[in-house]
């Protein structure tokens, strides 16, 4: 059985995400320490709550440094889901200006600023998703469909191509609702409450392969 | 409902377990008396959310706590709603242990900043199934409210979804009548919904059975 890390930083639901996991037939690996992420395999970064607290626990537990290092190496992914997307860009504004991983160029900001044509704060619910190309996250789904967001940010990506397959949903105006580039996926919304469409997302992601070089 | 038992936290946590572990849908959690701890292990079981409305008044530092913690997104604002029997000028808000307070004090006791939806019900017209009451949207804190809304109390037949959702400030609705005791109702609204042009999710459904997995 595939084994799977889930990253445990005290800002996610990680047993919803096991649950997913077990339901598709992976093993999950529960880490809470960087050191932890010794073999090769899909790294899954959960994330409820707030930017600068999670970028703070990512560091403390020894994950801020360690993530990049080791998906320069064969055999590892990581999907970023909500916060866990977030957490990846250079800079998030939740709670003042906070560093993040910066693995992934752009910011996170909250949608009211980036978006006067919403009166609510906060975007949950079921949204369509749109892409152009499947790429992996999307294999097998169909354009649009409903997937499970809750969220008060969203990100922008700096600079817009960078080589990046993107999807956006729309909340007043068109917003980034996953990402994937080599090795690197996130996915803005929940797929692990989504259905039976954001299970297939997680299991594309649980079957990708990267390629050795 | 007031204060449940451990052993009754603990069978119920337990319950949240079993149901999430094949359900990957959100899950929002209230009707006891609010015990922030107990609300964190239900989070961390597979739920999402937890829905308050006594806590709102009764215990604003620990919402707050809770809310520094797990965001506001995963708190639900529930308001029942009634108006005063000579007059729909008059509007009450009901809390526990019976107590009933006019509108506009129990809302000065409100802080938006700690929940993320509001699930407004109208005591009047629940179980009645003569439609949701439109009219409770006008109120002037309610229409201050910047988060979604979800309207509840009063569902009987699925048109009345429809009026619900078509609503402007209206993001949800809410019913178990439709669900309990039309048998087919909830997929008949929802066909009458679509063709009505209200944006909902599709959903996939297979002998009357939304299909979670």
């Amino acid at each position: 059985m595939k084994s799977v890390y889930v990253v445990d930083y005290g800002a996610g639901n990680v047993s919803s995400i096991c649950k997913a996991i077990g339901y598709l037939g992976f093993q999950s690996m529960v880490v809470e320490n960087g050191k932890q992420l010794t073999r090769a395999a899909p790294i899954i970064l959960p994330g409820v709550g707030s930017f600068k607290s999670s970028v703070d626990q990512l560091m403390e537990r020894g994950f801020a440094g360690v993530i990049p290092e080791v998906l320069g190496r064969p055999g590892f992914s990581l999907l970023g889901i909500c916060l866990g997307l977030q957490v990846l860009f250079d800079f998030g504004t939740e709670g003042g200006s906070t560093r993040g991983l910066s693995l992934i160029g752009g910011r996170a900001v909250s949608l009211l600023a980036a978006n006067d044509a919403v009166e609510t704060s906060l975007h949950v619910g079921f949204s369509g998703v749109y892409f152009q190309k499947p790429g992996v996250l999307f294999s097998g789904v169909t354009t649009p469909e409903d997937f499970y967001f809750s969220h008060e940010y969203q990100v922008i990506l700096d600079p817009v191509d960078d080589g990046s397959l993107v999807s956006y949903a729309c909340f007043g105006k068109p917003f980034v609702a996953s990402y994937e580039r080599d090795n690197l996926f996130g996915v803005q919304f929940h797929p692990e409450k989504s259905r039976s469409q954001g299970l297939r997302v997680l299991r594309n992601f649980l079957d990708w392969e990267p390629k050795h070089s | 409902m007031g204060p449940i038992s451990p052993k009754q936290e603990s069978e119920f946590v337990s319950d949240v377990e079993g149901l999430t572990k094949e359900f990957f849908l959100p899950v929002g959690i209230g009707g006891t008396e609010a015990n922030f701890h107990y609300a964190a292990k239900l989070l961390n079981s597979g739920a999402e959310k937890i829905v308050v409305r006594s806590a709102l008044i009764d215990k604003p530092m620990e919402l707050a706590e809770f809310v520094g913690q797990f965001g506001r997104q995963a708190v639900v604002a529930s308001l029942d709603l009634s108006y005063a029997p000579e007059s729909k000028e008059s509007l009450f808000v009901h809390f526990n242990k019976g107590r009933v307070l006019p509108a506009e004090e129990a809302f000065s006791f409100f802080d938006p900043s700690l929940f993320g939806e509001l699930l407004i019900q109208s005591v009047t017209r629940d179980g009645s199934g003569q439609g949701l009451d439109l009219d409770l949207l006008q109120n002037p804190f309610l229409k201050t409210i910047r988060c979604p809304i979800i309207l509840g109390g009063g569902m009987g037949k699925p048109l009345h979804l429809v009026e619900g959702l078509q609503q402007r400030r209206v993001s949800a609705v809410a019913t178990s009548n439709l669900l309990a005791f039309f048998g087919n109702g909830l997929h008949e609204a929802r066909r009458l919904g679509l063709s009505h042009g209200v944006d909902l999710s599709l959903g996939n459904f297979k002998e009357n059975k939304l299909d979670c997995g």
